[in-house]
């Protein structure tokens, strides 16, 4: 797996985390027994424990439109309960449900971010144990329907009426800015026209819990059903969904933006 | 230009291989159109919200043999896709559970019946059947559900016969 020749790079890049998973089909007859064999595929790496609520999943369809006053709700929903997996070091995460793989790489202070075809390696090597295991032990073949990929950026600022000097989607606005957030949301296309994912966009001013620190989040996650099977079309669609997210991330920041975070391609 | 042309070549400016979704920029509605009332979307959320409750919740054996609940899955998947297929001109749809855990919604409106089968996640099966010419359409959908939305439309347009909901 090698880095596109052509793709924007930064020497520093924003970057706080990265997340690469997929969702696919609970697995049926699934326990809570079958928890511990699970972790202990990963164990050795990723010895530390936690259990978190778990998350509802979601499906990426085209056609219709968006409703936003209309949320069909209904539950609770029945389900076991997320593991979080963790490194030692905390900068590596592998989150376990019984329709969700997940792998995150965050930024902890130490250590640089190991880039994405690193991760993209322990992903797949991570997703392979746990399609291997689940074929062997419990007679299924896991049927993955959708990948998912985010990239969490943290723009330190002084003040959050700086977004025109790191982002190219908003003006100066001439008045001091308090706090703000956008959500928006394109469709990706195939070549030959076909919808095949979507790219969230999520910005929103943060503060450290001291109220010291500023910064702007930037969140870009492309989510869609590989085309392909198995852990290859899995792969192949979350490799697409990176090349958007750096391009995009290229074109919504500055030039400004781009010499802070030594931009070298 | 119209102003959702306008946000749309915005986007594409930046790469056109990545389409904006103007889908939410209102458009005026096609001249053959006929509402028949609004139905707020309180109407639709309310009315769904209790059926998909009570047939995530049925008991197993709920048909006399061994019926199982709608399972949460189908159920989420056909919700979020009724919240994309949401139209202020058509009634909620009649959800109807399958004894394998699988889902169906439907319209009877307008000497059409379109059922909507909800088999798990990303596969769905849409029959439409036009009382009026006696043909019958099928449609098997994962991901993108634009005919299927396209036939919802159809539900609300001036036919040759009069309006009104033909007998399930």
């Amino acid at each position: 797996m090698s880095r596109p020749a052509d793709l924007p790079d930064y020497h520093e890049p924003p970057l706080n985390e990265l997340v690469l998973g997929v969702q696919f089909d609970p697995i049926p007859g699934y326990s809570t027994v079958d928890a511990g064999a699970i972790w202990s595929l990963f164990r050795s790496e990723f010895p530390v424990v936690q259990e978190q609520p778990p998350l509802a999943p979601q499906f990426e369809t085209f056609g219709g439109g968006p409703s936003p006053g209309v949320h069909i709700q209904f539950g609770p929903m029945i389900g076991h309960m997320r593991l979080w997996f963790v490194t030692e070091q905390g900068d590596h995460l592998l989150q376990f449900q019984p329709d969700r793989l997940l792998l995150n790489w965050r930024q902890n202070g130490e250590g640089t971010y190991p880039r994405y075809e690193q991760i993209a390696k322990a992903f797949q090597e991570s997703l392979s144990k746990l399609c291997n295991h689940v074929q062997a032990e419990m007679g299924y073949e896991l049927d993955i329907n959708q990948i998912e990929i985010t990239y969490i950026n943290i723009i330190p600022v002084e003040d959050t009426s700086e977004q025109s000097k790191w982002l190219t989607i908003f003006p100066a606005f001439g008045f001091p800015i308090e706090a703000m957030s956008a959500n928006f949301s394109e469709i990706s296309q195939s070549e030959d026209g076909k919808s095949i994912g979507r790219l969230h966009h999520e910005l929103r001013s943060a503060v450290s819990i001291d109220g010291r620190n500023k910064a702007l989040q930037l969140n870009l996650t492309y989510r869609g059903k590989p085309t392909l099977p198995g852990i290859d079309g899995a792969l192949e669609l979350l490799g697409k969904g990176r090349l958007a997210i750096v391009k995009r991330f290229t074109e919504l920041t500055t030039n400004e933006a781009h010499n802070a975070w030594k931009r070298t391609k | 230009m119209t102003n959702s042309q306008t946000v749309v070549a915005a986007f594409s400016r930046f790469n056109p291989g990545i389409k904006a979704d103007a889908s939410n920029i209102s458009v005026f509605p096609s001249s053959r159109r006929v509402t028949l009332s609004r139905h707020s979307e309180n109407e639709w959320t309310k009315s769904l919200n209790g059926k998909f409750n009570e047939l995530t919740a049925l008991q197993f054996g709920w048909d006399g043999y061994a019926g199982r609940p709608v399972s949460f899955i189908c159920a989420k998947f056909a919700a979020n896709l009724l919240e994309r297929l949401f139209d202020e001109a058509l009634p909620p749809p009649s959800l109807v559970p399958g004894s394998d855990g699988t889902l169906q919604f439907e319209w009877h409106i307008n000497q059409y019946d379109v059922e909507v089968d909800v088999l798990g996640a990303f596969d769905v099966v849409a029959t439409r059947h036009d009382h009026e010419t006696g043909s019958t359409e099928e449609l098997e959908l994962d991901t993108d559900f634009t005919a299927l939305a396209g036939w919802i439309s159809e539900l609300k347009e001036n036919r040759s016969t009069p309006l009104v909901e033909s007998a399930a």
